[in-house]
């Protein structure tokens, strides 16, 4: 017999699902910003939400697969700022005006963000091989591997940014947009592609099933006969996969690479990961929510511009929102129990 | 090399750092055969069913499966041999489904390259399996975590069928269950056993032993003392004479008579909370008395007791000690007012397993031998010795780790702690679940002295023969509710047959 949902159930059923009660908390919050201050429905504020948005989104969704298997990586801004020096410093050399080496820009500039992935993919490697051989804490491993990045970075550029002069192809992704989807920005089309990429690879995927195991449940994974050591090495490489992917929209985005272009990515792809409704003590992943969670910072960081708060209360408000976020469900947790 | 053996062990030894844990141990079983094992704690069991189990690997001796020898170098080639091994600490994934959980590692794929999980044929399996082993309804699509504590071993007991196991073991399976799904359990047993499937048993509980065992092999200190068959013949005497070489009448010590019923050190008034997990709960406690709380589990024993910690919420409740009331309630405020309680699990609430004795002991008695929060090491030195002679902790190192310390030690290391602080009311939650029967007997020795000393307990627990072996008064509870008293009879019993009713809820 087909019992009828009543409204309070698919109340519930809301409240229970992070990603819904994220799409709802956006919506009134838009309306809301809509009726306060006309800036915010104009089509400049939403293609510069989606600029500063997108690139944090992807990064997230790497830290997001960490989180499921229980880990942390906190080099995932440093892995964006190497790739992308590589992959600007690879597009200098070989694909400015014919290329010397590719001989067309299209193609240099394709190998180039493949290259990024790559890097990216390497460094995971690293971090994974590392954590699993020292048997050391994912905290320590990855806050070493940080510096050390960070370190060689430094010593490539010295200090100085590698700026791109002249191809045309990252100019255009950086800056432009579709004009007849409403001038909807290239970047944006990033986003999707990760989304659906990292949501299939989680939700639908043996080794997304493997992953959150990991992180539920350690031991009965290992019992189960799963070569645990090798699943955390692959969730280290996805995730630098998606941080070399991110770096390509970053470098676009900038038109170069340096030392300091992610900025604070790590820790903020923890908080978005949190928000999304991904648990820090692993076992579950939600990329969706993930993303959903990201673009809510973001969601206040540009509403609270655009509503002229005191620039340096916009930090504090992000550290709010994220601790009454989990707060709040902690709470609900302890009172349905 | 009989044939007719489904499992044949022999001369398995397996020694640890400063224990040999398998002495040449021998054991067989049969298909279609339950098998228990029984032994005090550290007698072996645990190493034995590791040693099937791919997790310890043995240093002598063979393993015989089907007359051939196998090699069990890791859990998985277990699995492969199988053995399904159901242990006391399930391996469960909570955040997957139940499905998922069966069949980790072994999922169902659709599509090309078998990388994308097929859900639907998993749970169709699965809640096939689950229905086999009397399950009703099973929803194999939700997460393990919204499975209760008994699903969670069917789900176990499912996960190992669905390996095609012909060999079970069940490590103590009914400590964590309630006495209906003790029920549910030993049925889903006999089935098994009726379809030819080898079952090792490992309980404490020497009912449950009698009443499914086809044979049972008492280990002690890492040695078989003996293997026999049950055919109905045996009794308890039988099984802890095996276990010990001791017979039960000294189990528990004549009770002093230390009870002043004139003086109320502890009383509670009307506990209740909106839940209904506790309803509308009185009790007084005397001088020197011990007062038993009875129940089965979910009766709300330990909830009461941890509502009156302040560890639980409640709506009303008025509590006093000594004559006072205590209107905050919290660990730190009743142990300054005299009472400490001994959780039920010892080693996620009453120690902290990281840390050594000394600092163990310390933690609440810094006060002691410390001016102006530093502390005087000398003084802290002789007091955790003096502590530590009281108790007759072994070993008698104050640097270990309290994790490799056994059970009843570690009963002792908590009990310790406290008395340190002279409590006048100790509430002590199933103070001797799960510790071998010397350390048992040691345990209720310290409870009737202390009460010589003025000392008032409340002893909850789920064994009938313990509280009616040691209390002065057993109050049992049944849905939340105390719903009666009981006192010793002229001759000194109590009426067991009455308390069990009393525990069901079939008193009139």
């Amino acid at each position: 017999m087909e019992e009828k949902k009543t409204f309070k159930d698919i109340l519930m059923q809301i409240w229970h699902s992070r990603e819904a009660s994220l799409i709802i908390v956006l919506i009134i919050l838009s309306i809301i910003m809509s009726i306060a201050t006309p800036a915010f429905t104009t089509k400049e504020n939403l293609i510069s939400f989606i600029k500063q948005c997108a690139i944090g989104c992807v990064a997230s969704m790497g830290q997001t697969f960490i989180v499921a298997s229980a880990n942390i990586d906190l080099s995932i801004g440093e892995i964006m700022n190497m790739s992308g020096i590589l992959m600007a410093m690879f597009i200098k050399a070989f694909t400015v005006g014919d290329g010397v080496l590719i001989g067309n820009t299209v193609w240099g500039t394709i190998v180039s963000w493949i290259l990024a992935m790559i890097i990216g993919a390497c460094l995971g490697l690293l971090n994974g091989v590392l954590l699993t051989k020292l048997r050391l804490p994912a905290f320590i491993i990855t806050l070493g591997t940080q510096y050390i990045i960070r370190g060689i970075d430094q010593v490539i550029t010295k200090g100085y940014p590698v700026t791109i002069d002249n191809n045309a192809i990252i100019h255009k992704i950086g800056v432009g947009g579709v004009e007849a989807l409403f001038g909807t920005p290239y970047l944006f089309f990033f986003v999707p592609v990760a989304a659906v990429v990292g949501w299939f690879i989680l939700d639908r995927t043996v080794l997304g099933n493997h992953i959150k195991a990991l992180g539920g449940n350690e031991t009965a994974a290992r019992l189960s006969g799963l070569d645990t050591s090798k699943l955390r090495v692959i969730t280290y490489v996805i995730c630098g996969i998606f941080a070399g992917y991110s770096a390509i929209m970053m470098v676009a985005r900038l038109n170069s690479g340096s030392v300091a272009g992610a900025g604070n990515v790590s820790m903020d792809a923890v908080a978005a990961t949190v928000v999304g409704g991904t648990s820090m003590s692993g076992g579950n992943g939600s990329v969706i929510g993930t993303l959903l969670g990201c673009v809510l910072m973001q969601f206040i960081k540009t509403s609270m511009v655009l509503l002229q708060v005191n620039m340096y209360w916009q930090t504090a408000v992000i550290g709010v929102v994220l601790i009454a976020v989990c707060g709040l469900d902690s709470l609900t947790q302890k009172i349905t129990r | 090399m009989d044939n007719n053996m489904l499992l044949e062990v022999k001369d398995l030894s397996k020694a640890f750092p400063g224990v040999q844990a398998l002495d040449h141990v021998s054991f067989d079983l049969k298909a279609g055969e339950i098998h228990c094992l029984i032994g005090e704690n550290g007698a072996g069991k645990s190493t034995l069913i590791k040693c099937l189990g791919g997790v310890n690997i043995p240093e002598e001796g063979d393993i015989f499966i089907n007359g051939e020898k196998v090699n069990i170098n890791d859990p998985l080639e277990s699995v492969e041999e199988g053995i399904g091994i159901i242990y006391q600490e399930f391996n469960l994934v909570p955040s997957l489904s139940v499905a998922e959980n069966i069949y980790l590692a072994r999922e169902d794929t659709k599509g090309k390259g078998k990388f994308i999980l097929d859900r639907k044929s998993m749970q169709e399996k699965a809640n096939a399996i689950l229905t086999d082993i009397g399950f009703r309804n099973p929803d194999s699509s939700v997460m393990m975590w919204t499975y209760r504590t008994s699903q969670q071993q069917m789900v176990e007991i499912g996960k190992a069928l669905s390996h095609d196991s012909k060999i079970m073991v069940f490590d103590e399976p009914t400590a964590v269950l309630t006495e209906r799904e003790t029920r549910n359990l030993f049925d889903v047993i006999k089935k098994l056993r009726e379809r030819g499937i080898g079952i090792i048993y490992i309980s404490h509980r020497l009912d449950e032993v009698l009443e499914l065992a086809d044979r049972v092999t008492a280990l002690k200190d890492g040695k078989v003392t003996g293997t026999v068959v049950n055919e109905g013949n045996l009794n308890k005497d039988d099984l802890v004479a095996m276990m010990i070489g001791r017979k039960l009448e000294a189990y528990y010590p004549d009770r002093y008579d230390t009870v002043d019923p004139d003086t109320v050190v502890f009383e509670v008034k009307n506990l209740t909370n909106a839940a209904g997990t506790f309803k509308n709960i009185n009790f007084q406690l005397h001088k020197g008395e011990i007062l038993g709380f009875s129940g089965l589990v979910g009766a709300g024993r330990t909830e009461t007791m941890k509502a009156i910690l302040g560890e639980y919420p409640y709506e009303t409740g008025e509590f006093y000690i000594n004559g006072e009331q205590m209107t905050n309630p919290s660990p730190f405020n009743w142990i300054n007012k005299g009472l400490a309680m001994l959780p039920e699990d010892r080693k996620a609430e009453g120690l902290v397993l990281g840390m050594n004795v000394a600092q163990n002991i310390s933690l609440p008695n810094f006060d002691k031998f410390s001016k102006h929060g530093i502390v005087d090491l000398k003084a802290q030195k002789q007091f955790i010795k003096e502590t530590m002679d009281k108790m007759t902790v072994q070993p008698k190192d104050p640097d270990r780790l309290a994790v490799y310390f056994s059970g009843g030690n570690q009963q002792k290391i908590i009990l310790a702690k406290w008395l340190a602080k002279n409590p006048d009311v100790l509430i002590l939650d199933e103070p001797t679940r799960g510790i071998d029967v010397n350390a048992k007997m040691e345990i209720y020795k310290i409870m009737n002295d202390l009460t010589t000393q003025g000392i008032s307990i409340v002893m909850v627990s789920s064994e009938m023969n313990e509280l009616m072996g040691m209390c002065d008064r057993i109050l049992v509870m049944y849905e939340g509710e105390l719903c009666a008293e009981f006192t010793r009879d002229e001759n000194g019993e109590y009426s067991e047959d009455e308390i069990g009713r009393a525990q069901a809820g079939a008193l009139s």
